[in-house]
């Protein structure tokens, strides 16, 4: 957190519901905002899962007509992207409904761009690149993690550089948020603890950011005193409704917090990893959670790193080494390692990730500059 | 903490990521659709400027979904939406939404409103979104009608006028046709009634003057010369009226035969040799032609040359009278001239109307009918030629009679 008095903060949110069964305001918020025709995204997981149908039958029962568009892939690539808008443009649709995790919301943001500026979707890849808002974006997140439903952020797969382009933009930001911890209850355990520590990492990240202010770290903190015990929780029982609320509230927390403050190396790193892996975001994130804390933490004001601590009710002496083992065993015992993965990275290809993270736009909020020799060593603390 | 040595670029790309960018307002499109509602509000008050009643109208049932100022009126709506058949008359709502279902373009005139003006009405049908629209422009012809009613009395009122003139002159040539034949008529009385008694007074006091009615005394002479003398200028003047008439009416008769000019100029002067001889003139004969021979009718030419050459022994004190032929293209040329004082210009164009008649010196009254020049003038136009005073000046003048002849001789 940099000097209070300097500098100017900002804070911006979609409209949010939350609660069990928001998701069936859709059709009522849908004519509210005037919509004639919406284009619903999602993917085949969450169709399979029987949440679409309901949903695309209450636009319907409002007079509102539906395209689906459903050919998206975890980590949504920008052929993905350009095809869906082409969907968009024939159906001449007028909003968007995005029903699923990261993959169908991101995807849906990027077809929404393209849909009111035009070109292709990696255009507009970096900060502050998106001139014209996009058509009404309505969100129903199906995972407890991502934060996509109200993060100003997109990550698309760019198939020909192997890389995850990211997308920072107020204008990404969704109109509407309908966040309804009824849908969870979907999720396999697997699935619960990637994205659940999704959000622990973006609450985490949020916090140490040097955008961070009391708003985000409201949130930041908030999501990291709820994640440590409804997590295990929900991932053990998936019909536990009081932990899947708690699940569904801190990923709510977490995305506000690091939508407004942003991330640092973790994301830096694992957008690097994960273009060259095609692996979830999630676990990326996961695994170099600790290793990245190792380093960040030692730039932190004591008092802050205290606060966290109680926040995740972590206890013991020497905090800036005590936490990276608590984040590296909490995702341990979730299951999420490096297990059943294929490394077989060179030297070359180490530095080469590396190299990229050291350029990605979350490294402007990281409490400190890595050298590319400092983001390499954590690579090897995470995959090693 | 590391600093960067592009401190500067990551202090922007901070900015940006936190939302303090250059695209960071979420409503950046409130200025667009601020400038969009402006435009709308001018297209409004474009539409509702027009005196023409617009209207847009949603097929099939024609609820009238807007409409601008001049239709709202027509339609006496304030603003909400009202189905087209509760607002104008039931009968033309049908007509005008059975023929725009049917057909893209049409055109067709009612009267509308509660004072019935007339209205011309063009609709159009156009598909947005799916859906079925009519846009209906209705215009008040209220004037052009006037306009139509005022041209449609005007070509009343010329048809009116002409065939009232049409009758007038109908009625006029009736008359005209009447009094023609009234003057035949009395031409033809005229011929016989006036004459034979005149023929009675003229051949009686011939006889009483030739003593074959008895002896008479110097005084009865005198008198019965007088009663004779006015006999025979009534006779003539009767005589050249009734010929004068004749070819106005077109009845004269012309007689075409071949004769010598030359031969006719020297007739002409030994008849009015005696009285040039009286007064001490001079007759001058030229006549030096290739081909003497022409083909006309001698009386007639003889007639005019001899009130030409008779009219300047009258008028001519002393000196000369002339007559020559010549011969000029395929024109022959009489040509009759005299040493009178001439013909002042004034009078010129009136010795050729009837009944004028030039004064002779030492007299009252001049001798004659004064109808000579008119008759000849008359009889020259008749055989195809022209009679015309060529020159008078103090010196004299010269009368022209041109007959269309071949001046030069045949080949063969």
């Amino acid at each position: 957190m940099s000097d209070r008095f300097d500098e100017i903060r900002k804070f911006v949110a979609p409209e949010v519901l939350f609660g069990e069964d928001s998701r069936l305001l859709c059709g009522t918020y849908a004519e509210r905002f005037g919509l004639r025709r919406v284009m619903v995204v999602t993917d085949p997981g969450v169709i399979e899962a029987g949440w679409v149908t309901p949903i695309v039958e209450n636009l319907n029962e409002h007079g509102i007509e539906t395209v689906g568009f459903s050919d998206i892939s975890p980590n949504p690539r920008s052929a993905q992207v350009a095809a869906g808008a082409l969907v968009y443009e024939a159906a001449a649709c007028a909003g968007i409904v995005a029903i699923g995790g990261g993959s169908p919301i991101d995807c849906a943001k990027g077809i929404g761009i393209v849909a009111s500026n035009g070109g292709a979707v990696l255009e507009y890849a970096g900060v502050d690149r998106v001139s014209a808002p996009m058509p009404p974006l309505i969100c129903i997140p199906t995972t407890a993690g991502t934060g996509a439903d109200v993060s100003q952020f997109a990550i698309i797969l760019d198939e020909a550089r192997r890389t995850k382009a990211g997308l920072i933009s107020k204008s990404l930001i969704p109109d509407l948020a309908l966040v309804d911890p009824v849908v969870l209850a979907t999720m396999d355990a697997k699935l619960t603890a990637a994205t659940g520590i999704d959000a622990l990492v973006h609450a985490v990240e949020a916090y140490v950011s040097n955008a961070s202010w009391e708003l985000t770290d409201g949130c930041a903190l908030s999501a990291m005193r709820e994640i440590p015990r409804a997590l295990p929780a929900c991932c053990a029982n998936l019909d536990d409704r009081e932990s899947r609320r708690a699940m569904a509230l801190a990923s709510l927390n977490a995305g506000l917090a690091f939508s407004n403050a942003s991330l640092g190396a973790v994301h830096a790193l694992a957008h690097a990893l994960g273009g060259r892996l095609d692996s979830s975001h999630g676990e990326c994130n996961a695994l170099l959670l600790g290793p990245v804390m190792r380093k960040n933490l030692a730039v932190m004001p004591v008092e802050r790193v205290q606060r966290m601590a109680d926040a995740l009710g972590v206890e013991g002496g020497d905090l800036i080494r005590r936490l990276p083992e608590w984040f590296d065993g909490f995702r341990a015992d979730l299951g999420v390692d490096t297990k059943g993965w294929k490394l077989a990275l060179s030297e070359a290809e180490f530095e080469s990730i590396a190299r990229a993270a050291s350029v990605d736009a979350c490294m402007a909020t990281n409490p400190w500059k890595p050298e590319v020799d400092d983001l390499v060593e954590m690579l090897h603390d995470a995959l090693d | 903490m590391t600093h960067s040595t592009e401190s500067q670029d990551w202090e922007a790309l901070r900015a940006g990521v936190i939302g303090l960018g250059a695209h960071s307002a979420r409503k950046s499109y409130y200025p667009e659709l601020q400038k969009r509602i402006d435009q709308l509000e001018l297209f409004r008050a474009l539409l509702d400027g027009s005196n023409d009643a617009i209207m847009l109208l949603r097929l099939p049932e024609g609820t009238v979904v807007d409409a601008n100022q001049a239709a709202a009126e027509l339609l006496a709506i304030n603003g909400a939406i009202a189905t087209l058949s509760e607002t104008i008359p039931t009968a033309f709502a049908t007509t005008l939404l059975d023929a725009l279902n049917g057909h893209k373009d049409i055109r067709l005139e009612a009267d509308l409103g509660s004072d019935n003006t007339p209205y011309e009405i063009d609709a159009r049908t156009i598909s947005v979104n799916d859906r079925d629209f009519a846009i209906v422009v209705a215009r008040d012809i209220t004037d052009r009608r006037l306009a139509d009613e005022s041209k449609r009395e005007h070509r009343r009122r010329l048809e009116t006028e002409v065939t009232n003139r049409t009758e007038e002159l109908r009625r006029t040539n009736e008359q005209l046709v009447q009094a023609t034949r009234a003057k035949d008529e009395f031409l033809a009385s005229m011929s016989h009634e006036l004459r034979t008694p005149l023929n009675s007074v003229i051949g009686f006091s011939d006889i009483m003057l030739r003593g074959l009615a008895g002896d008479t005394t110097e005084e009865q002479q005198r008198q019965l010369v007088m009663v004779n003398n006015a006999g025979k200028h009534l006779l003539a003047l009767i005589n050249q009226v009734l010929d004068l008439a004749k070819i106005e009416s077109g009845q004269a008769e012309v007689k075409l035969e071949p004769f010598d000019a030359c031969e006719l100029v020297e007739r002409v002067a030994e008849l009015v040799s005696a009285q040039a001889a009286d007064k001490g003139l001079k007759l001058e004969i030229e006549c030096e032609l290739a081909v003497p021979q022409i083909t006309s009718d001698r009386q007639r030419v003889l007639q005019i040359l001899l009130n030409l050459a008779g009219n300047a022994v009258k008028f001519t004190e002393r000196g000369t009278v002339g007559m020559s032929l010549d011969c000029e293209g395929d024109v022959l040329v009489f040509r009759v001239s005299d040493s009178g004082t001439g013909i002042p210009p004034h009078e010129q164009l009136d010795v050729w109307e009837p009944f004028r008649q030039g004064a002779v010196r030492g007299e009252m009254k001049p001798a004659g009918t004064g109808l000579g020049l008119s008759i000849s003038r008359e009889l020259a136009a008749l055989l195809g030629g022209s009679l015309e005073l060529e020159s008078s000046s103090a010196e004299g003048s010269t009368f022209a009679l041109r007959l269309p002849h071949p001046c030069k001789p045949d080949r063969d």
